[in-house]
């Protein structure tokens, strides 16, 4: 959906980022920046706006360079006026380009770029750009942020609202920044005033929650206005986003008979409803292709089933109605639900676009929702992603609404087990391997193997099992339940490892796990300020039984190691059983977020982990 | 020179635009689109009505069942105002229809196709040129069942709506694996008085399995063409119709899919069809303009003809750019510089021998004219190792014929592009000047090539030409002005052995006091074609700079200099903040070099820094050096530990089991050896035990692995060496090379036990 594009355009502007965006890098600085928004009164088309003035002073520290700035526009949001000095001069011959901006994952949206090269002339020089923009529709005005890609030095944002536009404010992050906030009266204007001074540059840190968590920013909740006679109501609460979205759904004429031809066909010998759910649910992930239009008021209506039908692509609001459709044609209770992921810090207490990036769809089972998201190409039914576990969602119901939360799924959800027989040969070990994957893992690995050319997919997936090396061969691969989601993705397959025992004199060393889950997976504390958000919730089952030749004797068996926090643990041990050695190793990630304050414990712990992997096994002569 | 040849795989990862239907032109355009829909729809080719792909390919990604390319170029002459006055005006039209039918069969395939991008419209404007572009676009899906779904002008959007411009995109409605994807995309060329030669490839391979690719081209009569097939391409059939119009045909059936990407040079092992092909021209200047005569069809024109070309090129080049005084007075300068230099020096240039001259003319030149500080391009001159040149032969040259030596041009192939037999143009030729006494080159690609060093792309070249020109007193006319350069046969060049191309790694290896991890003392030599890409990672500007200028026997270090200068003193303190910021991250470019390279954790690291630049041909290697800790490598075993030494390689290049087969030669980049001298402390307490087991010996004619180990009571020496014999190899001694190379990644396993006494 269309937020998220707008909150990406914020702070992900990867083609337009400059260098100059971590703390150590403070050649040039916004010096003084200011932001005023002004709500006035507009035409009858839109009767409502807000006008903005920005304004921020670059300042040269150290040595002359260019920066690029960007500035990001739409239909909605428009650029009116672009003003560049250059060391207090507007002659600088520099001609901004306005371009279409093409975003990651989204086909076609009516995002657009304005963006230069600013020169920043000598040390000590400075260089300004005003910018002067409309937002046309009060919903689409949402947040302020208060970050940019620089570090600013002094900042004061503004916001006049006159006596008839009806808003609230809220405040996000500014504990660990020194912001002031003052309300005046001017007239009938009540003016907000934010001024600040040494807000860092933006950073920019991978598998980080969404900059709405940590970035000061405000929410302003558009409520009301009465410009003139007539009262425009905008979310006042929850109920009018509601009917908001409604009302974009009433503008769709979905044709539930093409439809359900289509659906009836494929549930064709279904016995249950259940049944019926999970075959729909799954042609949708396998036959429509994720592909986004998010021009205008496209970033918020879904397309029309049966055009989704016939495309055989849409985005997450398509395939959200095309499923509600689907299983409503065949008598099935279905609802379009609106989700913000869980990169998104808000939610439906503060009505506003910005609460939501997501829709999916529910089949209402005897009254609870089952969650179906059919952008998740390769998980099972009943399997949740954790990017929308927990989140609050604003389910369609009627006229009213329903607010519930997305269940929390366990690590279990998750498992991906190994076990390995093997029998010593020589230098080599043999035996037979099991693999299986669930839920998130096994839709990781499903969508890597389908991005490969079919051709190509069994040679792919057997350098993969082998980790890359030469020296374990595969023969004999199944694999089972390629395209069946709602089963585990299991493979099995002989291996030939070889060269993986050294003999020294009469001892031979053995490292029986090449897999090495986890291994140096420390955190960077020098550099790493925000918590640390692994994928999904985690389980990964490692087991390996070898026999022990006859004539050799286990000498040395390494100590086991068992970890356990609160939100991970680590539990690893070798055990010598009837004349097997038995190797188990179990990572578990409970939680799918580190926070900073536990980097110090976990990085320890990795250190437990990977010293643990570097112990071998001895057997020696009888 | 505008792109005539619109490849379909460049269509498929571009970007794209929007129709405005309000406009006319867009209903032109929508009109125009129509007609070019159903003129390609209706072609009655039975290429085009095949929908069984062979049992061979059913497990294919994707099959391509036609490609067919219809070329037509037409042209007119008219008289024009030109504003100064009437003149003629030759308006010529290209148009390019390429459709292609293809089986998808799975996701990845689907995913290839889905998504479908082109220039709709594109203008260029010019004094007495208006030339205009425009594309049109086709897209059908055919069902298993047969049923046909074309796409609608609805799907498609704009992504760019310029007055000069417009780009669009499609997203492929409702094609599923197992569907056939049927589209082609037109270009419609407008052009007016352009007589410049329009080049024009047909591959004949892919890595998609190809059931039949055609070609056709009809060329107005006032064109002409030369062409040649490559590599077993099949011949080109070329006629004349009754108009006397070029018919141009070429087809060819079941192409098997080619896959190997390592090593080849598809200049000389990949099927393909080069075309030139021009607006006829012979009147005034034609001779100079290199027109072809209208009609004028050649076939494998003789490669002497492009050697002319770049003969007449470079005589311009001389004529402007040297035998004018003003030109040469650059290259004198130069020759001063240069005898000021070594005079500083305390040498005397007079008494240098010509190669040494020579050297010292190409560090001068490199000095002041690349190396020059700048305030004005500050970012640039730091990052300057980045910037790459096309050797620099013509300056070169002037440089060392200015100050009287006596160089020449060497013009050859490059050795993985096309056979100097089969060139097509005079861009196909690489240029290197050289002194013709020792035939010794100098050339300058980046700013830390030496002299005398041979650039890769030339190494082992036979054919050869060599290059001077005449020096008049005076030169009257045009056709002096263009001949005065001599052809002559130009020497061999060499090629350079294994050793020459070297990465050999000195580590003093010890286990850190918690016997977790190894210490390393590390010194790194880089020799020959290994050298430049780590010189621009870990040589700072300031510290070139300073080594040439101490070289050069300059009294003031830049920043003196600066600070000394009236204007530059005011900006002083901007150059040393910029140079203390590059020093700084000079470190994570040291931690980074030593992570890829060595592909485990590096951390401690210190005592960091450049010993020999590798910058001047008397001391040509570049040699760093560092201390660090590397991860990876220790495993426990109770008190015992194992030293996984044989990762100290990283990964070496393996040869994957798809690429085992091959048919043909091999092209590698050049010969190349890399070494590693390990000193490992045995620490006090433990025996090192399996040293023997270290040794490993695969020596073939291609090249080898040597793992050399002794140890005494303290240390374990272990020496590993790995070469590539030659740069080239026959398909025959593929095994050869697998053999050695997979001798390298099993000694990965290698593994030293030291045991507790």
């Amino acid at each position: 959906m269309k937020q998220l594009i707008l909150l990406a355009f914020l702070f992900t502007v990867s083609k337009f980022s400059t260098a100059q965006n971590s703390d150590d890098e403070k050649n040039v600085v916004i010096s003084k920046s200011t932001k005023e928004f002004k709500f006035v009164k507009g035409n009858a088309e839109h009767p409502v706006q807000v006008k903005e003035e920005s304004s921020r002073l670059y300042t040269c520290n150290n040595f002359r360079t260019d920066i690029q700035v960007a500035e990001f526009y739409n239909d909605i949001e428009t650029i009116d006026d672009v003003t560049i000095y250059v060391n207090e001069s507007k002659k600088n011959g520099i001609v901004p380009k306005y371009e279409y901006y093409n975003s990651d994952g989204i086909f076609y949206s009516d995002a657009h770029v304005c963006y230069f090269q600013l020169p920043l002339l000598k040390k000590g020089s400075t260089s300004e750009v005003i910018f002067k923009k409309t937002t046309l529709d009060p919903h689409y005005f949402t947040s302020i942020y208060f970050m940019d890609e620089q570090m600013i030095q002094e900042q004061e944002v503004k916001i006049i609202v006159p006596s008839w536009m009806k808003l609230e404010i809220k405040e996000y992050n500014f504990k660990q920044f020194n912001i002031k906030k003052n309300v005046s009266l001017d007239g009938d204007e009540t003016v907000y005033t934010y001024t600040m001074s040494n807000i860092p540059a933006m950073n920019n840190e991978r598998s980080a929650p969404g900059p709405s968590y940590f970035t000061p920013h405000i929410l302003v909740l558009c409520k009301s206005a009465e410009p003139k006679d007539e009262k425009y109501v905008y979310f006042n609460t929850v109920k009018e986003q509601y009917d908001w979205y409604k009302n974009l759904l009433s503008q769709n004429s979905n044709d539930e008979k093409l439809v359900k031809e289509k659906t009836e066909e494929l549930v064709k010998g279904a016995a249950t409803d259940e049944e019926k759910v999970k075959k729909i649910y799954q042609w949708v992930q396998d036959n429509i292709r994720y592909i986004a239009f998010e021009n205008g008021i496209a970033g918020f209506k879904p397309e029309k089933a049966q055009e989704v039908l016939r495309k055989k692509y849409g985005d997450c609001k398509g395939m959200a109605n095309l499923l509600t459709v689907m299983l409503r044609s065949v008598n099935l209770d279905a609802r379009r639900c609106w989700i913000g992921t869980r990169h998104i810090a808000y939610d439906y207490s503060t009505p506003s676009l910005s609460v939501d990036n997501h829709m999916i769809c529910a089949w209402m089972n005897k009254g609870k929702p089952v969650y179906l998201d059919a952008t998740e190409k390769y998980i099972g039914y009943g399997e949740i992603a954790e990017r929308i576990q927990g989140r609050q969602t604003l389910i369609e119901n009627g006229s009213q609404y329903l607010l519930e939360k997305v269940p929390v799924a366990t690590y279990l959800q998750n498992t991906a087990t190994e076990s390995r027989k093997f029998s010593i040969e020589g230098n080599s070990l043999k035996g037979h391997v099991t693999q299986i994957w669930k839920g998130e893992n096994k839709e990781w690995l499903l969508s890597g193997l389908n991005d490969i050319k079919m051709d190509k997919q069994e040679n792919a997936l057997k350098q993969f099992l082998a980790g890359g090396k030469q020296n374990f061969e595969i023969s004999n691969l199944k694999i089972n339940n390629l395209s069946n989601y709602n089963a585990d993705l299991k493979v099995e397959y002989d291996v030939l490892w070889k060269d993986v025992l050294t003999a020294f004199d009469k001892d031979i060393y053995l490292d029986a796990d090449n897999r090495r889950n986890m291994e140096n997976f420390k955190i960077d504390t020098a550099k790493r300020k925000l918590p640390y958000w692994f994928d999904f919730k985690n389980n990964l089952v490692f087991e390996t039984e070898i026999q022990i030749p006859p004539g050799k004797t286990v000498s040395t068996l390494p100590e086991k190691l068992s970890i356990k926090q609160p939100g991970y643990s680590f539990n690893a041990s070798y055990n010598n059983v009837a004349g097997k050695v038995l190797y188990k190793n179990e990572i578990i990630l409970n939680q799918s977020e580190l926070k900073p304050e536990n980097f110090s414990q976990w990085n320890k712990d990795i250190e437990q982990l990977t010293n643990f992997y570097n112990q071998q096994i001895i057997l020696t002569q009888k | 020179m505008k792109l005539f040849m619109l490849s379909v795989a460049v269509v498929f990862s571009a970007t794209f635009t929007k129709v405005n239907a309000q406009s006319k032109d867009a209903e032109k355009y929508r009109k125009e689109s129509e007609a070019m829909r159903q003129a390609v729809w209706a072609w009655d080719k039975p290429q085009f009505k095949v929908k069984a792909v062979p049992q061979q390919y059913t497990n294919a990604s994707k099959v391509i069942i036609a490609h067919h390319t219809e070329l037509t170029a037409d042209s007119k002459s008219k008289f024009a105002f030109y504003g100064l006055g009437f003149g003629p005006k030759k308006e010529q039209t290209l148009t390019e229809v390429v459709r292609e039918m293809v089986k998808v069969n799975d996701k990845n395939a689907v995913s290839d196709y889905s998504e479908l991008s082109f220039t709709q419209f594109e203008r260029t404007s010019g004094f007495y040129t208006a030339d205009k572009t425009t594309s049109y676009v086709g897209v059908r899906v055919i069902k298993p069942n047969g049923s046909v779904k074309e796409i609608n002008a609805d799907d498609i959007v704009l992504t760019k709506d310029g007055a000069a411009e417009k780009k669009a995109k499609v997203a492929v409605p409702d094609l599923q694996p197992g569907d056939i994807l049927d589209y082609f995309i037109a270009t419609e060329q407008n052009l007016t008085n352009d007589m410049s030669n329009k080049p024009y490839r047909v591959l004949l391979f892919d890595d998609a399995p190809i059931l039949s690719l055609s070609f056709h081209a009809q060329l107005g009569k006032k064109y002409a063409i030369e062409y040649r097939s490559y590599n077993g391409a099949p011949e080109l059939r070329v006629s004349k119709n009754d108009d006397k119009d070029i018919i141009v045909d070429v087809e060819k059936a079941n192409i098997p899919p080619f896959e190997t990407s390592l090593w080849v040079a598809p200049g000389m092992q990949l099927p393909f069809i080069r075309m030139n092909i021009s607006l006829g021209y012979k009147g005034f200047g034609s001779k100079w303009m290199d027109t072809k005569k209208p009609g004028e069809v050649s076939k494998n024109t003789d490669a002497d003809e492009f050697l002319d070309d770049k003969a007449s090129s470079l005589s311009q080049s001389y004529y402007s750019g040297y035998w004018m005084k003003a030109a040469k007075a650059e290259y004198d300068d130069i020759e001063s510089d240069a005898k000021k230099k070594t005079k500083q020096a305390g040498s005397s240039f007079k008494e240098f021998s010509d190669d040494e001259k020579a050297a010292q003319l190409y560090y001068t030149l490199r000095f002041t004219k690349l190396l020059n500080f700048d305030i004005n391009k500050l970012s640039d001159k730091i990052s300057i190792g980045y910037n790459t040149y096309n050797g620099l032969a013509f300056p070169l040259f002037c440089t060392l014929k200015a100050a009287g030596l006596d160089p020449a041009i060497l013009v050859t192939n490059d050795r993985t592009g096309l056979r100097m037999s089969e060139i097509m143009s005079s861009g196909d030729l690489t240029t290197t000047a050289y002194l013709t006494g020792s035939d010794k080159f100098l050339s300058l690609q980046t700013v830390y090539d030496v002299p005398f060093a041979v650039p890769g792309e030339i190494e082992g070249a036979t054919s050869t030409k060599s290059f001077t020109f005449d020096h008049p007193n005076a030169i009257m006319g045009i056709k002096k002005m263009m001949g005065l350069t001599n052809i002559a046969p130009g020497p061999k060049v060499p090629t350079g052995s294994a050793d020459k191309n070297a990465h050999i790694e000195n580590l003093k290896i010890a286990l850190t006091a918690d016997k977790n991890n190894l210490t390393i003392k590390r010194s790194t030599t880089l020799k020959g074609y290994y050298k430049k890409d780590e010189q621009k990672n870990l040589i700072l500007y300031e510290d070139y700079y300073e080594a040439e200028r101490k070289a050069f026997k300059e009294e003031k270090p830049l920043i003196e200099d600066l600070e000394d200068g009236k204007k530059s003193k005011k900006y002083v303190d901007e150059v040393k903040n910029a140079f203390a910021e590059a020093r700084k991250k000079q470190k994570d470019a040291f931690i980074k070099e030593a992570k890829d390279w060595f592909e485990q954790d590096v951390t401690e690291l210190k005592d960091y820094k450049t010993d020999n630049l590798g910058v001047r041909h008397t001391a040509p290697d570049f040699v760093y050096s560092s201390s660090f800790n590397l991860g990876g490598f220790i495993k426990k075993a109770g008190n015992n530990i194992i030293v996984e030494i044989g990762k100290i390689q990283g990964q070496p290049l393996l040869i994957k089991q798809e690429q085992r087969k091959r048919d043909i030669d091999v092209y590698m980049p050049f010969a190349r050896s890399i070494e590693y001298n390990i000193q490992l402390e045995i620490p006090e307490g433990y025996i090192a035990e399996g040293i023997a087991a270290l040794n490993k010996k695969v020596e073939t004619e291609a090249g080898f692995f040597i793992a050399d180990a002794s140890a005494t009571d303290k240390l374990v020496t272990i020496k590993v060496k790995k070469n590539y014999l030659h740069n080239f190899e026959p398909a025959g001694n593929w095994d050869k090379i697998i053999s050695f190379t997979d001798a390298a990644n099993e000694w990965v396993n290698a593994k030293l036990l030291l045991k507790k006494k």
